[in-house]
């Protein structure tokens, strides 16, 4: 079976702080992490290669140079081959023009089965999976939050929505988005982390991909970003400290008018 | 090409009407104001899509609509990703939508994107504020949306294609009655021939431990030092009539589902009182509480940021001032 799995890295948005004068983000000593729904995404391939061994797990990553540490870490879980798509004309891309250029990398190889992400972290979209199936006209199941059974012709899982689960089974070739809260990834194995500093990472640029420079990157996006602020937080209300029946007595009162409204 | 009206899709699932899709068309009203203010004239359209659904266009009427869209067959009475996404596509290509609004559920986040790298336009997720550009000859809607976890606000426009499409979460806007008349509706004449075959094998109910979070006029939430006191919060929760909550912090802590976690990744709620009990207030937890009406919260820290969200902010160990509010009820 040959799966691709699509991983992003992102700036782990937990430690970002607003910097509340200047009104813009701190990203010193921020950190670069994989998207957390992506490790799930890559945990998934990893185990049907547990089940399967001859299957090939490949994952492609758009994104800047420093993405190839992240993908040595990905050899390091057990991953086949990574590629890191990566064009100077690919940078600002929205997410039409982000799946776009994904789905020109992932027609180069042979696939059953692509993985990726709900969302990631930092933009929040959830656009790049459904969209990638669209171009490669594939079905798709999002929200998976887990594997129940895989054939070598069709994978069945668990869909999560707002109140209720799916238990639902789609042939291949299909695309799969992933959740992280219930698929726990691996750790790096340690002779594979020692190998897989040596490893080169090959890079896919717009002359692989064929990529006309007006499709890609910010040119070809069709949303533009007009204008980005950070939210001003002083709504700061009534403030009780060191006067606990002030504060019980106050609470208690905003409990009976909203019980009584 | 000649671009007109405001649609929202209007999800239905096993006959059951979402309430998003109503918020969404009284959303639609006030932009139908502000579109009205520069001579440009648009109607709000529901798309309605499932199956036996006539029961719920005079409640698109109630909402805001003006006019309503029937696409009404058997394989729609559930949400299907082709199905939908056929359906709206064609309901596009057929009415050229100045805007298109869709909930983003699990099914709107489903087919949004799908919808729109097919009908080839731009689409901004999960926006939490809509307006029309002020600036003369424009007819862009502005879209600001929250990214980095929060942190940051970026307003998105689509500016080369159509329709000007954005996904919008529930409970983000309310709902109001404008009562518009009632119209015969227009039926779309919709054929399908699936080609992906994805194979339900089972839908069960989740199993739910807090009640319906959306609904709930008081929310008592808890936060990850409330691990070891989740009983008691439950037991004061309950003694108010309020429905008990969870940061994502509490969560983690494996004391209680994730089906009660409030924020970016949880639920998104509206209540009209809302007590954080030990929650520090990150930007992801607050994505999804901030418009209760009234916000209390008790926190040890002076410094917390959910101070900063609050109406009322007590200093204090939650579980002793709650156990003090106690006396007071
Ligand atoms: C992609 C992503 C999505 C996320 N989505 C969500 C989400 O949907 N919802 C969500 O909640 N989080 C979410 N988070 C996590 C979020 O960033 C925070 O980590 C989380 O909200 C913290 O939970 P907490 O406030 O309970 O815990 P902490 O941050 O650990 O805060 C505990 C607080 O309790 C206070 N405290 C300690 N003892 C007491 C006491 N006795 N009485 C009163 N106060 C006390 C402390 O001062 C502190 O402020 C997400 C994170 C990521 C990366
Ligand atoms: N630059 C990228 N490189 C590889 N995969 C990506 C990229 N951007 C998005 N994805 C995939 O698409 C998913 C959804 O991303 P998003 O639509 O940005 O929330 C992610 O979880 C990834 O699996």
């Amino acid at each position: 079976m040959k799966i691709i799995v699509l991983v992003k890295q992102v700036p782990n948005t937990t430690e970002i702080k607003v910097d509340p004068i200047k009104g813009t983000l701190i990203r010193d000593g921020v950190d670069s992490i994989i998207n957390p729904d992506d490790r799930a995404s890559v945990e998934c391939a990893l185990m049907i290669k547990d089940q399967f061994p001859e299957t090939h797990v490949r994952v492609l990553t758009m994104g800047p140079k420093q993405a190839v540490g992240m993908l040595q870490e990905l050899y390091g879980m057990g991953v086949d081959e990574c590629s890191l798509i990566n064009d100077a004309i690919f940078a600002g891309a929205d997410t039409w023009a982000t799946s776009l250029t994904l789905s020109k990398a992932i027609a180069l190889y042979e696939y059953d089965l692509i993985l990726a992400g709900r969302q990631a972290i930092d933009g929040d979209t959830a656009q790049v999976g459904p969209q990638v199936a669209e171009w490669l006209d594939l079905p798709q199941v999002t929200y998976v939050s887990s594997i129940k059974e895989v054939t070598d012709k069709n994978i069945t899982v668990v869909k999560s929505y707002e109140d209720m689960e799916e238990v639902c089974r789609v042939s291949f070739p299909c695309l799969i988005t992933t959740l992280a809260d219930q698929i726990k990834p691996r750790l790096g194995n340690f002779s594979l982390v020692w190998e897989s500093n040596q490893r080169e990472i090959p890079i896919l640029t717009s002359v692989e991909l064929k990529a006309d420079p007006k499709e890609v990157g910010l040119k070809g996006s069709l949303t533009q970003v007009k204008k980005t602020f950070v939210k001003s937080v002083s709504k700061k209300g009534q403030m009780i400290k060191d006067d606990i029946e002030l504060a019980a007595k106050t609470i208690a009162d905003i409990i009976h008018q909203n019980n009584h409204a | 090409m000649n671009v007109k009206d405001i649609y929202v899709y209007i999800e239905v699932r096993e006959q059951t009407a979402l309430d998003v899709g109503f918020q969404l068309l009284s959303l639609s009203q006030t932009l139908k104001e502000q579109y009205a203010a520069k001579s440009i004239a648009q109607d709000v359209v529901a798309v309605l899509v499932g199956h036996n659904v006539e029961k719920h266009i005079k409640t698109c009427h109630d909402y805001g609509a003006d006019k309503v869209v029937v696409v009404d067959h058997e394989v729609l009475n559930f949400p299907t990703t082709e199905a939908v996404t056929h359906a709206l596509t064609q309901v596009i290509k057929t009415f050229n939508p100045e805007c298109f609004l869709i909930g983003a559920t699990v099914v709107g986040r489903d087919i949004a994107p799908r919808v729109a790298a097919r009908v080839a336009t731009g689409l901004t997720a999960d926006a939490t504020h809509l307006e029309v550009d002020p600036a003369d000859d424009s007819r862009l809607l502005l879209m600001t949306r929250p990214a980095f976890g929060g942190n940051l606000y970026g307003t998105i426009i689509c500016p080369f294609s159509y329709p000007q499409m954005s996904s919008i979460r529930p409970e983000v806007f309310v709902k109001v009655l404008y009562e518009r008349p009632v119209v015969e509706p227009i039926r779309f004449d919709f054929s399908f021939t699936p080609k992906h075959t994805i194979e339900v094998l089972e839908r069960k109910v989740k199993h739910k431990e807090g009640g319906d979070l959306k609904k709930a006029h008081m929310i008592l939430a808890g936060g990850r030092s409330m691990a070891n006191h989740v009983e008691k919060l439950q037991e004061f929760a309950s003694s108010i009539n309020a429905t008990f909550a969870a940061s994502r912090g509490l969560v983690e802590s494996g004391k209680v589902g994730k089906d009660i976690q409030v924020g970016q990744t949880g639920t998104s709620v509206r209540p009209a009182l809302y007590i954080a009990c030990g929650i520090s207030g990150a930007a992801q937890h607050t994505a999804g509480m901030e418009n209760a009406q009234t916000i209390i919260a008790i926190n040890t820290d002076p410094e917390a940021s959910i101070f900063q969200f609050s109406h009322l902010g007590v200093v204090g160990d939650a579980v002793e001032v709650l156990k003090e509010v106690q006396k007071y009820l």
